[in-house]
């Protein structure tokens, strides 16, 4: 665990950014999410223009359901999304085989990513992985997770094991492809009480935590205020929080024992915001990291890919120069 | 009234078929108007709930869909009393399959007595202003969950201003990217953060 925080410790600003390097390499979002070469080509625009101190893969919810077997919509320059869910009830899970993160879907191109990424960045390389609620949630629809949270919990414990199955095994093979950390999206979850986020998120979450060899960040959007104290407990070594959270009670909450990476808004603030905005953003937030080596400034979630770039350049000059760190 | 009491109750608690049960029992001895209000008291109480974080998205969704089977019971009834409603158009935009905020609002509004059309989602601009123009809404309610389709919600505002029409429609945004910083941006008239401040703002119009 210290060796870890030492790790983390050095990560003083780690934006979540991937989507915008679909713009800097004038290339399509679909061809980035088909075709590793062009992903990491885009990833690698990123890292040159920025130095940073992390790099994520690109975000993409629909690697994991895709390989699961969903059928997804794949426009040119949105996210892809699910189709058709593949399993309406606890009969469909029958059917449901666990997937080969080197054969299926396009677990393999992320894998490639990651070992590129490994290989060509020297910064912390993290990987995204869907979350066990969110992963069941693209898998049955979240209206029927959803609802399944309060009426068929035999079914949801179902597959939220063959979810959590799933990831662990995504997880391990990316750890094995050079991924220095895995950071699991939890987005659907993030709606649930924090007794049916104990339930039906935390407990599948320890086990991924405690299954893969690198270190978990755990992600969740929106205002998970109310969800933090189940957040700490699920063994995951840092967590991501978005901007309506408040940071200053988070680290209260955490008291040093976790990294905590967050949380400026990427829409209004650095995608399409001023650079007052930024300075307003950072106010606080930077304070809080001088008096907290274990926050980690960052965005709230990834950033759109049509980002103003010069928008970010001035949130990594002007962290650092706040920080008192020269690159 | 007791029956009316107990049919928000079971509505709270998203029992669908003792709730349609009670509503046939009632339906024709109870005016519609007093049901609706049940549905409405039900769905506003669970809304303070809500906000007080004391239930969550999962309750009010089991709750929603004891709404949207009740309603077709109510639709003939509401017809015969010549009930006058007040039309919504809503939809999450196109690129997005997103629903379930969506969904809840349309309920919402349905139990507080609205006319929704709910167009679905991955919904283009030309489906939301056609649909308005023709079932006569002056209200458009437009949802996103994505960075990558929020700027649909800019698009359609643009085209009512290009189409001189800007002035004949109330646009509300919502979804989880999108904020009341957003909605001045692309010139929306509100961002509503959930079905429950979307209600109480749309009951506080003229």
């Amino acid at each position: 665990m210290t060796g870890m925080n030492e790790i983390w410790r050095k990560l003083r600003i780690a934006p979540l950014m991937g989507l915008p390097g679909v713009g800097l390499s004038g290339t399509s979002l679909k061809q980035n999410l088909e075709n590793a070469d062009v992903q990491f080509a885009s990833l690698k625009m990123l890292y040159d223009r920025f130095a940073p101190e992390a790099m994520f893969t690109m975000m993409d919810l629909s690697v994991e359901a895709q390989a699961c077997g969903a059928q997804l919509s794949r426009p040119e320059t949105r996210a892809f999304s699910v189709k058709r869910h593949p399993v309406g009830s606890s009969e469909d899970l029958k059917d449901l085989r666990d997937p080969d993160p080197r054969a299926d879907g396009r677990m393999p191109l992320v894998l490639s990513v990651a070992q590129a990424m490994s290989e060509g960045f020297d910064c912390l390389s993290a990987a995204y992985v869907a979350g066990p609620f969110t992963l069941a949630s693209l898998l049955t629809g979240a209206g029927n997770a959803l609802r399944s949270v309060i009426r068929d919990q035999e079914f949801l414990r179902q597959l939220l094991q063959y979810c959590t199955r799933a990831i662990i095994r995504y997880s391990q093979a990316l750890a094995e492809h050079g991924a220095d950390a895995v950071c699991i999206l939890e987005p659907t979850a993030g709606i649930l009480s924090p007794g049916q986020f104990e339930k039906n998120s935390a407990v599948y979450l320890k086990e991924i935590a405690a299954a893969v060899a690198v270190p978990s960040i755990l992600h969740i959007c929106g205002d998970t205020n109310v969800l933090i104290p189940n957040m700490l407990e699920t063994n995951c070594s840092a967590i991501s929080v978005d901007w309506q959270v408040d940071m200053k009670q988070v680290l209260q909450q955490v008291r040093g024992r976790i990294q905590v990476f967050g949380n400026i808004d990427p829409v209004n603030v650095v995608a399409y915001g001023s650079v007052e905005d930024i300075d307003g953003a950072l106010l606080e937030l930077v304070s809080l990291a001088r008096d907290n080596d274990n926050l980690t400034i960052s965005t709230g979630c990834d950033l759109p890919l049509d980002t103003n770039m010069e928008n970010l350049s001035y949130l990594f000059r002007e962290s650092r120069r706040l920080l008192g760190q020269s690159r | 009234m007791k029956e009316l009491s107990d049919l928000a109750e079971l509505i709270k608690q998203g029992e669908v078929a003792e709730s349609i049960e009670t509503v046939k029992k009632i339906i024709d001895e109870i005016a519609v108007e007093q049901i609706i209000g049940a549905m409405t008291a039900a769905m506003r109480e669970l809304g303070e709930q809500f906000e007080k974080k004391e239930v969550f998205i999962p309750e009010l969704l089991v709750a929603s869909d004891v709404i949207t089977e009740l309603m077709p019971l109510l639709e003939p009834y509401i017809l015969k009393r010549n009930m006058q409603r007040k039309n919504v158009v809503i939809g999450t935009v196109e690129g997005d399959i997103h629903e379930i905020g969506k969904n809840i609002v349309s309920i919402v509004l349905k139990a507080e007595g609205y006319n929704v059309i709910d167009l679905g989602t991955d919904v283009g601009i030309g489906q939301f202003l056609a649909a308005a123009s023709e079932q006569g809404a002056s209200i458009i309610g437009l949802s996103t969950l994505m960075t990558t389709t929020m700027h649909v919600q800019q698009d359609l505002i643009a085209e009512l201003v290009e189409r001189g029409e800007r002035d004949g429609y109330f646009v509300i945004i919502g979804g989880a990217p999108v904020s009341s910083r957003w909605a001045d941006r692309i010139g929306a008239d509100a961002y509503c953060a959930d079905a429950f401040s979307t209600a109480a703002l749309l009951n506080s119009l003229p």
